[in-house]
């Protein structure tokens, strides 16, 4: 068992992604030529404006069950959305936030990009704190958007006139994977502006910006969009009772700020965090890239159930040192952002 | 007078079809009359018509019209063809009770608490004219979807069904290969109907296709019993009209005659007529409302104005190198 855990420990845990990631994307864009369904409350984009996916995302499936008076939402149809609601939350609890760093092909397709940026040798971006702090409440206004809206559609909130029928799955008319995931299978029919009306023409524009903002905001920051992703808010709300955890021992921590420079997200709190044990932040996505390059011995640590499954050790840092995100190595690869953020918090400090 | 005779003999001769009309074709129809209106609520994706059959539980509803004109063709009294067969078949292939109220001004067959997938409605009258059994057949499709009941096994909610024991002439519209429970005939699509008589490919048999505001267009059906049509966009909206929740509606009759005698309610008859219909919903073309360039315009625009906009921000940004040299004094 201990060498198993030894070489679990050595392993490359972003080679292992790598190729996980491959695996869900294929099955999440092209499961449905195989047959395969995997149901409509999965917690990670699985969209089905894409003919061929094998299942539904969660959120599309959420507003369309919001979608209903409170009389129907309080009688037999407010069954139907407690069941999607339960299944959506078992299914989120087994693997945690790692829906989003192993599984989501949007994740996956903005690795791409930043894989294409490493290529091209442009230097990436971060936010400073300030802004971290402001941009991270947009997920969650998103979220509250999501559900007001489609309630709004068949119910007056707050005395306010019914919501367009347009507005139907808003979310879903400005997501970017409406658009990008029917384009692999040749489906180009996502990808318009709708002159219908007004509201379905601001809807589709507003969905082709965020589409723009998707492709360039992505090739300069690592995981642009899954800062703004309302799946990740709701994600975040059942973090703290999900099996698969992300733990941090602050008197084994040096504050060498590794696990924050390998961050693809950018959470400061893992390096400074000293007091918390429980590392999932909201927009953690648990691809575990800090363990990996944290060189001290159990001090961040992955467990499903209490079980470790993955502990950052010095043995292992050492022997994956040469694979690690070479913009680590190389600072020079980053933008001017992160100097500027430097010296901010040593002027805040 | 030579001539019209001519003319007169060519019809009778090559479009036996022809010789056995002057009855308005039937078919089932999903647009109630204005005195239902009110009564009426559109069930799942499809807006399947129906009625509240009380503790929670819903009918679907048609109803039996008669004519070539989609628009304004009549609706068909409950008292005006008594003798009616109803048949509706579940998606399973399970004949169920298929509900027709006497007591209602109009025909309106149904059918209660629908499952996923496609019903198959059915009305067959017969009566004889002439020496001619007339054997109408008026046929609906009708799929009953909502996304909350999740989408297993799409492929075989999809698949037509025809049921040759009991249905003399089944008209049916192929489905397409990317066809989904979400999908929506549209303007400028082409339909294929396929049309068989007990199990076989119906070949030469008239099909005509009229669409909603009234374009039509007659063909023959091919070896394989298929006919084939564009579903032409025959109405030009300006823009800023255009509905794209509207639903038109289109309707296919098929016809074919054959030297088949007997006796019909103390009525002998030398042919047999069969008239099947089949009606359906479509949509206006995505190209009257949508537009990919614009899409593409709009997404290079952007594109271009937010990297423009990194790329100006990091510019402005970066500090002037400066080097600094020390001499010794």
């Amino acid at each position: 068992m201990n060498n198993l855990q030894r070489y679990i420990n050595n392993a490359n845990i972003s080679r292992f992604r790598l190729i996980f990631q491959i695996l869900a994307f294929l099955l999440l864009i092209y499961g449905g030529y195989l047959s395969i369904h995997i149901g409509t409350s999965i917690p990670t984009f699985a969209c089905p404006y894409n003919q061929e996916c094998p299942g539904t995302c969660y959120l599309i499936s959420a507003q369309h069950q919001l979608h209903n008076t409170w009389s129907d939402l309080f009688g037999f149809r407010g069954k139907a959305f407690l069941t999607g609601f339960i299944t959506f939350v078992l299914l989120f609890l087994v693997i945690n936030k790692a829906w989003c760093g192993y599984v989501c092909p949007l994740g996956t397709i903005q690795d791409w990009i930043t894989k294409l940026r490493n290529f091209l040798g442009v230097k990436f971006s971060r936010y400073d704190e300030l802004s971290f702090k402001r941009l991270k409440i947009i997920k969650f206004v998103l979220l509250i958007l999501l559900v007001l809206i489609p309630l709004g559609m068949s119910n007056s909130l707050l005395g306010l006139p019914l919501f367009s029928h347009d507005l139907s799955a808003p979310f879903c008319q400005i997501c970017p994977g409406r658009v990008i995931t029917p384009l692999f299978i040749g489906d180009t029919s996502q990808l318009l502006v709708d002159f219908t009306n007004p509201t379905t023409m601001i809807m589709s524009t507003l969905g082709i910006l965020v589409l723009a903002l998707f492709f360039i905001g992505s090739f300069f920051k690592k995981r642009f969009f899954c800062f703004f992703c309302p799946m990740s808010a709701l994600h975040f709300l059942f973090s703290s009772i999900a099996f698969l955890r992300l733990n941090k021992k602050g008197e084994n921590c040096t504050r060498c700020g590794n696990c924050y420079r390998v961050c693809d997200v950018g959470i400061k709190a893992i390096a400074e965090d000293l007091e918390h044990t429980y590392m999932v932040k909201d927009d953690c996505m648990l691809c575990l890239k800090c363990v990996e390059a944290c060189p001290e011995n159990d001090c961040l640590k992955a467990s499903f159930l209490t079980i470790p499954v993955f502990s950052s050790t010095e043995e292992g840092f050492f022997k994956r040192n040469l694979h690690l995100d070479h913009e680590m190595q190389n600072p020079s690869n980053q933008s001017n952002n992160e100097d500027i953020t430097k010296n901010d918090d040593s002027k805040t400090k | 007078m030579k001539r019209n005779l001519y003319l007169a003999l060519s019809i009778l001769l090559f479009l036996p079809g022809l010789t056995a009309r002057g009855q308005e074709a039937l078919w089932l129809s999903n647009l109630p009359p204005d005195e239902r209106q009110r009564e009426i609520r559109a069930s799942g994706m499809h807006k399947l018509s129906s009625i509240s059959a009380g503790r929670g539980q819903v009918q679907i509803v048609q109803w039996v019209r008669k004519g070539n004109n989609v628009l304004n063709a009549d609706y068909v009294l409950n008292s005006e063809i008594p003798d009616a067969e109803f048949y509706c078949y579940s998606p399973h292939g399970e004949l169920q009770t298929c509900g027709v109220d006497s007591t209602k001004t109009f025909k309106e067959p149904g059918f209660r608490n629908p499952v996923e997938g496609y019903y198959n409605l059915y009305m067959i009258q017969k009566n004889v004219r002439n020496d001619t059994l007339f054997v109408q057949i008026a046929k609906a499709e009708l799929l009953n979807h909502a996304c909350r009941n999740g989408h297993k096994a799409v492929d075989e909610k999809i698949r037509p069904h025809i049921y040759p024991e009991v249905i003399p002439l089944e008209i049916t519209r192929s489905r397409i290969r990317l066809e989904n429970l979400h999908f929506f005939v549209s303007s400028g699509d082409k339909l294929t109907f396929e049309l068989s008589r007990f199990s076989e490919p119906l070949k030469d048999a008239l099909v005509t296709f009229t669409t909603h505001h009234g374009w039509q267009k007659t063909i023959r059906s091919n070896l394989e019993g298929e006919a084939e049509v564009q579903l032409i966009q025959d109405y030009f909206t300006p823009w800023k009209e255009v509905d794209n929740r509207k639903i038109y509606h289109y309707l296919a009759v098929a016809e074919y005659t054959e030297e088949q005698g007997g006796e019909y309610k103390g009525q002998a008859y030398r042919y047999t007529h069969y008239t099947a219909t089949l009606s359906d919903g479509y949509y206006p073309s995505k190209i009257m409302y949508s537009s990919l360039s614009w899409a593409l315009g709009l997404f290079l625009l952007f594109s271009l104005l937010i990297g423009g906009g990194v790329a100006f921000y990091r510019r402005r940004r970066t500090r002037i190198y400066k080097e600094l040299k020390w001499t010794k004094a």
